[in-house]
């Protein structure tokens, strides 16, 4: 993708065509919303080429700083991070060949035992399926639908529609840029939800 | 050492991580695994009676290197910052975390001035207006006197120029 990128720059007075200035427009977008730190976490690979470039520039102008909260939450995560590892595991294993595992040879006495127990359990099953089929449960009351509360909005995934657009039958068949650019804001949006300690 | 991270974090968000990867979600989270492993290795800090900060960066500069090594994203900047790592594993001799910072900015701005430098005016010009001085779109191409969509297409083949530019520099012995 970034071999476009790669290729002969035109001068600052040469004619854009109509792609360049759409490709420049877009890029425009997209400082705008860096510069206003939003910028998407899903963009093309040219697009993100770029704007890391930009980034590298406004970087080293000091006009990229780390918000307070920002700090502050990624320093809650190493700090908790760190304190993980720390942790001795609880869980163990007994040892091989050890503690009180019968050989299934020298129980063959019991081996009737599980088959007992599934039979068992299948018959339930099988005469609980068909009491319903008999329709035993049809004049019991119906149940008034329970209403549930919404997700809330910063545990729901962002509509894909808004990431992709509208597919023009040209790049109809780069699906993978499309999967890609939806992965890389599932991911952000996880990343997201992280930071606020959401996932714990 | 919350109070060590509180101090530190901003600014080797802004002038050690993100200089050197580009990219806001990855410097974060690379600055989140150098102080994890800060916390994890600080039995082997050595105190001598100095600033702590340049331990830190050393952790945060090779973290990034192993994201560009491991990652291939950019060969010519994961070489051009093994050949930096030397000279940067022994910063004991620094006197204060300020100095340092301000002094790594200053040092960015030089690698980004001499591209500058070489780049045609109004590209220069271009990037210096939205991208240093950060002016709106409108006010960029005020000032250059032409449309908004002009200007739009001068940045964009700043940025380009400059990323081309850059990686060459960074190729040269």
């Amino acid at each position: 993708m970034t071999r476009d990128l790669d290729d002969d720059i035109p001068g600052p007075d040469d004619e854009p065509t109509a792609a360049e200035k759409a490709r420049a427009r877009s890029f425009g977008d997209l400082v705008d919303r860096a510069v206003a730190g939003r910028a998407p976490a899903a963009m093309s690979p040219d697009d993100r080429a770029l704007i890391e470039v930009a980034t590298v520039i406004r970087g080293a102008a000091g006009k990229v700083e780390l918000e307070a909260s920002r700090a502050s939450n990624l320093i809650e995560a190493a700090l908790a991070a760190a304190v993980d590892k720390d942790r001795p595991r609880t869980t163990t294993l007994p040892p091989i060949g050890g503690g009180n595992v019968t050989p299934i040879t020298a129980a063959p006495k019991r081996r009737w035992l599980p088959w007992s127990i599934a039979g068992a359990t299948s018959a339930i099953a099988a005469a609980a399926i068909a009491m319903l089929i008999a329709g035993v449960g049809r004049h019991a009351p119906a149940r008034a639908p329970v209403a549930r509360a919404p997700l809330p909005e910063m545990l729901r995934s962002r509509p894909a529609d808004d990431l992709v657009g509208v597919i023009a039958r040209d790049r109809s068949g780069d699906a993978a840029t499309r999967i890609d650019a939806i992965y890389a804001d599932r991911l952000d949006g996880y990343r997201e939800l992280a930071l606020r300690g959401g996932t714990r | 050492m919350r109070p060590i991270f509180e101090r530190y974090a901003p600014p080797l968000y802004g002038t050690v991580i993100l200089p050197r990867t580009g990219d806001a979600a990855t410097a974060e989270e690379i600055l989140r695994d150098t102080m994890a492993t800060a916390v994890e290795k600080i039995g082997r800090f050595a105190w001598q009676g100095k600033t702590i900060y340049p331990w830190l960066r050393q952790i945060a500069i090779n973290k990034v290197y192993d994201l560009h090594r491991h990652a291939k994203r950019s060969r010519r900047l994961a070489d051009a910052m093994a050949q930096e790592l030397p000279a940067e594993s022994a910063p004991e001799d620094n006197p204060d975390a300020l100095l340092i910072a301000q002094q790594e900015q200053r040092s960015n701005r030089a690698r980004i001035d001499e591209t500058l430098a070489v780049m045609p005016e109004r590209y220069r010009v271009a990037i210096e207006l939205r991208l240093v001085d950060e002016l709106s779109r409108e006010e960029c191409a005020r000032r250059l006197d032409v449309t908004v969509g002009t200007f739009d297409v001068l940045l964009f083949r700043a940025v380009r120029a400059f990323r081309k530019r850059y990686g060459a520099r960074e190729d040269e012995p």
